[in-house]
């Protein structure tokens, strides 16, 4: 499918491009900001929504190479509403009955690109979560082991020997993987 | 997961096996859907911190720019508490200062001159649209608003959905002398849904202040929620027409 014109919010994204966010504010933040206010929410939960839809999208334009087939608008507003739905759940308020595409008729195409975004970055908070269960002292060996760098060089920077740091980054991960496992995300 | 355990699926996974205990590994797999998930999960979660663990500088830049953005784009209560102390202290000094103004000058207000504003325009490379937003901003700025009008015409033939320029069309166009096309762009935008909605009524009110049309103004100042970024000054200019 052919690539959208607004692939430029993404790149202005990537590349952290002052103009572009600005614009991103400018022309997005007025409705999601009116969506909030009218689903139970205070105008700071609206600017948190925003910033973390932004970077959800950011994050999956960076590692998961995102490319726009829809245009901007309804895609970023879909991830916004869809994030702040998620929020008043966890806060055990009444669910909110009213259609997500209200205000927008959302095409499949857009529809699809940010249920994949929404999806991908909650497993991905999911699992970022339970590494922060882990022991400072695992958590320091799988982030210097998972970096690229020899990990002969790791182990002497541990002060620890090779064997011993294979072992116990093995054994990390199986925690981390038990953890994963057992909330059945 | 007949026989393995989560370190023996990190251990074939990461090529650790001998190719007798890997062979037996993968055979036990095409029977056991368990182990096959298990797997695919290890594989999953080393993927993601892979990707998320670094330092990611780009991304604190990022962050960075939305903060900046966020304070300019939404009133978040720690900053409306401080605006709004700020504001009390504000007003009862403005209070004095009004006080004395009014008993050394003539009553007149030129509502029009006080909320003067300026066009911002953030550029979208290369489209003649865009170069035209900017050079009618710059003329805004200049407070050459007829020109600028004449300018925010041309951007509304090619693209008569720019909500941007129809607010900007409509605010230039009160402050020349024939501001009816003016009025009529700032009632269009505020029955529209753009980020201007609010700034529209809030002009429209010092449009009719500055033409002692009291009534008219309260109106539109009372349809401006307490949520906007208008709001503030619009209650402002309310306590100005008493």
């Amino acid at each position: 499918m052919a690539i959208h014109p607004d692939q430029r919010y993404l790149e202005g994204l990537l590349k952290n491009d002052t103009l572009i966010v600005q614009e991103i504010y400018q022309r997005f933040s007025g409705r999601i900001k009116h969506f909030i206010l009218q689903h139970q929410g205070t105008e700071d939960d609206a600017a948190d929504i925003f910033q973390e839809s932004l970077i959800d999208i950011y994050n999956q334009a960076k590692h998961k190479q995102l490319q726009l087939t829809c245009p901007f608008e309804p895609f970023l507003l879909l991830i916004c509403k869809r994030k702040w739905l998620n929020d008043i759940k966890k806060r055990g308020r009444q669910p909110v009955t009213k259609k997500l595409d209200d205000v927008y008729d959302v095409g499949e195409d857009v529809f699809a690109a940010a249920e994949q975004t929404i999806q991908e970055e909650s497993r991905t908070a999911f699992i970022m979560s339970q590494f922060e269960r882990l022991g400072e002292k695992c958590r320091e060996i799988l982030r210097l082991t998972l970096t690229g760098e020899a990990q002969e060089k790791i182990a002497a920077t541990l002060g620890v020997t090779y064997g011993y740091l294979r072992k116990k980054k093995s054994e990390c991960m199986a925690t981390l993987l038990s953890y994963v496992q057992a909330q059945n995300f | 997961m007949t026989g393995y355990n989560n370190e023996d699926i990190i251990r074939y996974a990461d090529g650790e096996m001998d190719a007798t205990e890997a062979a037996r590994f993968e055979a036990t797999m095409q029977q056991d859907p368990a182990l096959a998930a298990a797997l695919r999960h290890y594989r999953e979660v080393k993927a993601i911190l892979a990707q998320r663990l670094p330092p990611d500088a780009q991304l604190d830049a990022l962050k960075a720019t939305l903060k900046q953005q966020r304070s300019r784009y939404f009133n978040t209560p720690s900053k409306v508490v401080s605006i709004r102390k700020y504001l009390i202290g504000a007003a009862a000094a403005a209070a004095i200062l009004i006080a004395v103004l009014v008993i050394r000058h003539s009553p007149e207000k030129d509502f029009l001159q006080q909320y003067s504003t300026t066009m911002e325009v953030s550029a979208e490379r290369g489209n003649n649209n865009d170069t035209l937003l900017l050079r009618a901003a710059s003329l805004f700025n200049h407070k050459a608003y007829t020109q600028a009008v004449s300018l925010l015409d041309s951007c509304l033939q090619t693209d008569s959905t720019n909500a941007q320029a129809l607010y900007y069309r409509g605010l230039a166009g009160i402050y020349t002398t024939s501001p009816a096309q003016g009025i009529a762009d700032l009632e269009k935008t505020f029955a529209g849904e753009s980020v201007f909605k609010y700034d529209a009524a809030f002009y429209l009110a010092v449009h009719y202040a500055q033409r002692h049309q009291t009534d008219s103004a309260a109106s539109w100042i009372n349809k401006i929620p307490a949520e906007a970024a208008a709001y503030e000054k619009a209650q402002t200019l309310k306590k100005q027409l008493k």
